[in-house]
C-alpha cells in the first residue's frame, strides 16, 4: 500500500497564487476523481505534484509514503512511483516510442542492469494491443504526428509499462472518441490494485462510468470545496458547480483595455 | 571501430586521389585533393574526433557526384575545411555534417562549394551541437559564378546548444553572380525545450539521460542515412559517451 498526501498546498505561477491550501490524500487501490470549474487549479495541482518548473510551492507539503516529494527532482519522483499523464504531451522527434519506454524502464533498474529485449517487446506488444493501438506505434517517434487521441493512449501505454504507484491523469479523456474513452477507462480501471491508485482529473462523467470510483473531490478557486463518493458526480452532473462556489469565488474579471490602431497611432504621435 | 563492409578505409598520408570507379571511403582527417572522374559517384565518410586541421579539395567532372558525411566530435579546437568544385555540367554534391563540440573547444566548419558551370547542384545540411563552453562556427559558402545558370543550391543549418555558455554561429552564405538559378538557405539555433526535458524526466530519466535522448533524436534521422549498421552504431555510441 502507498499513500500520497497533499497538505495545505499553496502554489503560485509568476507571482499569482493558484492553489490556496489544498488538502488531499490518494491511496493505492483507490480511484480518486477530481473535478471543478475551468481555471481552478486542477492542472496546476497535477503539474506541481510532478515538479513542473513553472510552479512554485509557497507553502505546504507533498508526501509519498512519508517521504518529502518536494525535495525530489522530477525524475526521482517518477522513479519513486509517481506518474503524470499529461494533457498536452511533448513530441520528441527522432526518439522512437519503444526506445523511450525501454530507457524509462531501465532508469528504474540498478545501474548497468538492462531489461531483456524479448520480455520488453512482449510486454509492449501486449499493452499496445490492450489499448488497441496501431502496431507501428513502437517504431514511431514519441507523439510525433499522433492524433490527440493517440497521444492520450500513448500516455496510458507508458503508464502501463512503467507501473507507477500513484498516477495523476490530467484530462486524459479529452480528445478521445467514444470507443477510445471506453478502452482507456477500462485499461486504467484494470490497473487498480494494492500497488496502484490514481488521481483522475476530468470534466466528463461519461469517462468515469468506466472507472470504479472510490472518492470524488471538487476543486474550486484553489481549494477543495467538497469531498465525497460517486454521489457527488451525479450532483455535479445535475447541478453543475454553482453550489460549491461562494460569492468570493466569483472574482471580478480584470478589465482589459483594448487599444485600437488609431489610438496607438495617436500615442505614437502619428 | 568495427570495419564497415561498405566503406574502404583511406590511409592518411595520401596527397592526391583520382576516383575512376564508384567508391565509398572512410576517411580520417588529412589533407587531400580528390578528382572524381566523369559519371563516377563517390561517397566519403569523415568520422573523426581528432584535433588536427583538415582540408579536402574535391573536383568533379561531368555527371560525377560526391556525397560527404562529416561526423566530428571534438573537445579541442578543430578546423574542418572542405572545398568542392563543380566544374562540369550535371555534377552534384551533397554534404551532411553532424558535429559536436564540447569542453572549451572551438569547432570551425568552413565549407565552400563552387558552382563553376550551369546545371550543377549542391545540398548542404549541418547539424551542430555545442555543450559546456564550446563554440561552433558554421561557415558555409555556396558560390554560383557568372555563367552557371540553372545551378541549384540548398543550404540548411540546425544548431542545438546544451548549456548557457555554449554557442553556435551559423552563416549559410550564398554568393550568386548569375540569373536563373535556384538557391535557398536556412538556419535555426536553439536549446532543448524545457517542456520536453520535463516530459522525459517525468518518466524517470535524469536530466543527463533526457538530454542525451533528445540529442540522439536530433541526429538519428541523419545518421540513419549512412547505410552501414556497424558504423552508425559506433557513431551513436561515441555521441552518447561524449554527451556524459
Amino acid at each position: 500500500m502507498s499513500k500520497l498526501q497533499i497538505i495545505d498546498l499553496h502554489v503560485s505561477v509568476e507571482g499569482k497564487e493558484i492553489l490556496k491550501g489544498v488538502n488531499l490524500e490518494i491511496n493505492t487501490n483507490e480511484m480518486h476523481v477530481i473535478m471543478g470549474p475551468n481555471g481552478t487549479g486542477k492542472s496546476t495541482l497535477a503539474a506541481t505534484i510532478m515538479g513542473h518548473y513553472k510552479y512554485q510551492v509557497t507553502k505546504g507539503q507533498i508526501l509519498l509514503d512519508g517521504e518529502d516529494v518536494l525535495e525530489m527532482s522530477v525524475d526521482e519522483r517518477s522513479r519513486k512511483g509517481l506518474f503524470l499523464a499529461m494533457q498536452y504531451p511533448s513530441e520528441i522527434v527522432g526518439v522512437t516510442n519503444s526506445d523511450f519506454i525501454k530507457t524509462a524502464m531501465e532508469a528504474r533498474l540498478p545501474e548497468g542492469e538492462h531489461i531483456s529485449l524479448f520480455k520488453f517487446i512482449r510486454s509492449l506488444e501486449k499493452a499496445t494491443s490492450e489499448l488497441k493501438m496501431r502496431e507501428d506505434l513502437p517504431h514511431r517517434y514519441v507523439n510525433e504526428g499522433f492524433s490527440g487521441g493517440e497521444k492520450k493512449r500513448n500516455e496510458i501505454l507508458q503508464m502501463k509499462m512503467l507501473q507507477p504507484k500513484i498516477a495523476i491523469l490530467d484530462e486524459i479523456d479529452s480528445g478521445l472518441d467514444v470507443d477510445a474513452l471506453r478502452i482507456v477507462g477500462e485499461n486504467i480501471n484494470k490497473m487498480k490494485s494494492e500497488s496502484f491508485g490514481a488521481l483522475i482529473i476530468t470534466h466528463y462523467e461519461r469517462f468515469v462510468d468506466y472507472i470504479d470510483v472510490d472518492k470524488v473531490s471538487v476543486l474550486a478557486n484553489g481549494v477543495v470545496k467538497a469531498e465525497g463518493g460517486i454521489e457527488l458526480l451525479q450532483k455535479i452532473n445535475q447541478e453543475g458547480f454553482d453550489w460549491v462556489l461562494d460569492e468570493d469565488d466569483y472574482e471580478e474579471e480584470e478589465r482589459v483595455n483594448i487599444v485600437g490602431t488609431c489610438a496607438l497611432n495617436d500615442k505614437l504621435g502619428e | 571501430m568495427n570495419k564497415p563492409t561498405l566503406y574502404q578505409t583511406l590511409e592518411c598520408g595520401l596527397k592526391n586521389l583520382v576516383v575512376s570507379t564508384d567508391s565509398k571511403y572512410l576517411l580520417n582527417t588529412c589533407k587531400l585533393d580528390i578528382l572524381v572522374k566523369e559519371n563516377i559517384n563517390l561517397e566519403l565518410l569523415i568520422f573523426s574526433g581528432c584535433d588536427e586541421s583538415d582540408e579536402l579539395n574535391i573536383r568533379l567532372e561531368k555527371n560525377a557526384s560526391v556525397k560527404i558525411y562529416n561526423i566530428v566530435i571534438t573537445s579541442t579546437d578543430v578546423v574542418l575545411k572542405e572545398n568542392v568544385y563543380l566544374e562540369k555540367a550535371n555534377s552534384h554534391c551533397e554534404i551532411t555534417s553532424v558535429l559536436l563540440s564540447k569542453d572549451d573547444a572551438v569547432l570551425n566548419s568552413d565549407i565552400n562549394i563552387y558552382h563553376k558551370v550551369g546545371h550543377t547542384s549542391s545540398t548542404f545540411e549541418n547539424y551542430g551541437i555545442a555543450k559546456d563552453n564550446a563554440k561552433m562556427i558554421l561557415n558555409n559558402n555556396a558560390t554560383i559564378t557568372q555563367g552557371a545558370s540553372k545551378a541549384q543550391v540548398i543550404q540548411k543549418a540546425k544548431g542545438l546548444t546544451l548549456s548557457k555558455t555554449a554557442s553556435i554561429k551559423a552563416m549559410p552564405n550564398l554568393y550568386i553572380d548569375e540569373y536563373d538559378v535556384i538557391a535557398n538557405h536556412s538556419a535555426s539555433i536553439g536549446s532543448i525545450s524545457k517542456e520536453d526535458l520535463f516530459y522525459l524526466m517525468s518518466r524517470g530519466l535524469t536530466k543527463e539521460e533526457a538530454t542525451s535522448l533528445v540529442v540522439i533524436g536530433f541526429i538519428k534521422p541523419i545518421v540513419d542515412n549512412i547505410k552501414d549498421e556497424s558504423l552508425t552504431e559506433e557513431i551513436f555510441k561515441k555521441f552518447i559517451n561524449n554527451l556524459k
